[in-house]
């Protein structure tokens, strides 16, 4: 292999781990912002704002026109987010159930149903996506369009109602105390369907 | 001033001739043959999952609506199923039909990647559309999606080629052994930042550290695959487990570039992927991982691997043609005459 072809790819390689380090160091960065954690210190805003801000420009993420190539290189490579998967704490489980009122006042209760396993995973950040989200709108027409797609089986239906929770699993330290999950309330909608 | 300029010239020198070393060190392997069929296997699996309720996650009218969701996408030129219905959606009675008939497309250009038919041109559609298909909806991704596209742009320029059509029908030069070490050390510092920032994660987070984290993952629906409630007497064992993660992970870059650890360590992190596949039931993200982690670190092994395999074959089919076709001596021996 010729010098100048070493050159151009360890070069290339050279911005590929460098645009890694830099989404990591900024997700590590919000990581120890947003938790208290092991470090059981909160990161000074002061400090935390000028280097986010920086990232933030090399990333491309403040001045989009400045840096889409950058972006479609990190999209098309796989490389657009960290590697925090499931840190620094395990995210919550969701739940969301659906009652639907016929034409007769009888009341069937269903929850989101998909066989193929691999999609029931996608279901749980989806959930995550609707809990999480501060967009009201978005979070109801997320919910909506899954209830949309859950009356498709159901004849002459009125009105249907979607409650959204969190499933709280109990904790490793109390689970001798009390086995069974806890539901809490978040969100709740009530739907009038005129025409299915 | 002379002497500094010396000693700064055999500095750039020396870091020249170890960076040569590091990356262009000729490596002559066959695990890039094994990573094209894993990945394309992986994807072939992937498709098959999703295909009969793909409308309902990708579609107009399911649980979600694409229109909706791609308009989460931040860049124009970022691919995204619409593309298709732009382009095809006239040919289609149904959105789901055409979904469908995207994925069917997929599958073909999976499965000549698998068998290395036009290897680098099938990885960038392939590419392509599961980026298309991923990118739609965002809302749905989660760590195997990231790692599937990782592996895909490794197949559009790594030397994936050995043991392929393109190889046997259309005669393609295997790449140089100089190419195949920088591949090789591009895959393993990818996996060293992966593990690293994800241990370094999990490290900030106290629950880690207490097994909590650890007994949540196993416990919390959906990946409460098998019933660990009897494991609660025994906080200490989540505890280990939880330590034994953030441990194995942080230390990964470390550990896999050292001669005594590095067997070890990159099978304890399978292991881990093992369990995460069989107790979670993410059993895609599970193989990804694998799949990754024995391309880059363990290629020796596979390679005498492959060696053996290959030489029990060979030494089989001899004795086969032995027992059982002694008599096609005679034929053989006419054809060669009349070749002649």
């Amino acid at each position: 292999m010729k010098t100048p072809v070493k050159i151009i790819l360890g070069a290339g390689m050279l911005i590929h781990y460098l645009l890694l380090s830099f989404i990591n160091i900024d997700t590590t960065l919000d990581c120890i912002v947003n938790n208290k954690g092991i470090l059981l210190v909160e990161m000074d805003q002061s400090t935390y704002r000028p280097i986010k801000k920086k990232l933030d420009l090399i990333l491309g993420k403040t001045d989009y026109q400045f840096n889409d190539y950058l972006n479609y290189y990190l999209a098309y490579t796989g490389t657009e987010t960290g590697y925090g998967f499931f840190a620094p704490n395990v995210p919550t489980s969701y739940k969301l159930v659906f009652e639907y009122t016929l034409r007769n006042k009888q009341k069937i209760i269903m929850i989101p149903q998909i066989k193929s396993h691999e999609l029931g995973l996608r279901l749980c950040n989806y959930y995550e996506t609707i809990g999480k989200t501060d967009m009201e709108i978005l979070r109801n027409s997320l919910i909506r369009f899954m209830m949309q797609e859950q009356m498709k089986g159901l004849e002459d239906v009125v009105s249907a109602k979607a409650i959204f929770g969190l499933v709280i699993t109990p904790s490793l330290s109390h689970y001798t105390q009390s086995k069974n999950n806890v539901y809490q309330f978040m969100y709740a909608y009530e739907y009038h369907i005129q025409n299915k | 001033m002379f002497i500094n300029l010396c000693t700064l010239m055999n500095i750039i020198s020396k870091i020249n001739k170890i960076s040569d070393h590091f990356l262009f060190k000729p490596l002559k392997t066959n695990v890039f043959a094994f990573f094209r069929i894993a990945v394309s296997i992986h994807c072939l699996v992937f498709v098959l999952s999703i295909y009969a309720e793909m409308h309902k996650f990708f579609g107009l009218s399911g649980f979600s609506n694409r229109e909706v969701t791609e308009t989460f996408i931040r860049l124009k030129f970022i691919p995204r199923l619409s593309w298709f219905s732009d382009i095809f959606g006239g040919l289609f009675s149904s959105d789901a039909q055409m979904l469908h008939f995207i994925l069917l497309i997929h599958l073909i250009f999976i499965i000549m990647l698998l068998f290395g038919l036009f290897t680098r041109f099938s990885a960038i559609i392939t590419l392509f559309i599961h980026l298309c298909i991923i990118q739609s909806n965002t809302f749905f991704l989660y760590g195997m999606d990231y790692f599937t596209t990782i592996s895909l742009f490794f197949c559009t320029f790594m030397p994936v080629t050995d043991f392929s059509l393109d190889e046997f029908l259309l005669k393609r030069k295997t790449a140089s052994p100089e190419f195949k070490r920088f591949c090789i050390r591009f895959i393993q510092i990818q996996m060293c930042f992966i593990y690293f920032f994800g241990g370094f994660h999990k490290a900030i987070g106290i629950n880690w550290w207490n097994g909590e984290s650890m007994w949540k993952a196993l416990t919390r629906p959906p990946f409460n695959n098998f019933d660990f409630s009897f494991m609660a007497k025994y906080p200490i064992v989540f505890m280990l487990m939880g330590w034994a993660t953030v441990v194995h992970e942080i230390l990964y870059p470390f550990m896999a570039f050292t001669r005594f650890f590095r067997k070890y360590w990159v099978l304890a992190i399978i292991t881990m992927h093992l369990c995460i596949g069989i107790f979670m039931g993410l059993y895609l993200f599970a193989s990804i991982m694998i799949i990754l982690n024995i391309t880059a670190f363990l290629n020796k092994e596979l390679d005498a691997v492959l060696n053996s395999l290959q030489l029990f074959t060979t030494r089989a089919s001899g004795k086969i043609k032995q027992l059982h076709f002694p008599d096609l001596k005679f034929p053989l021996r006419v054809f060669k005459h009349i070749k002649n």
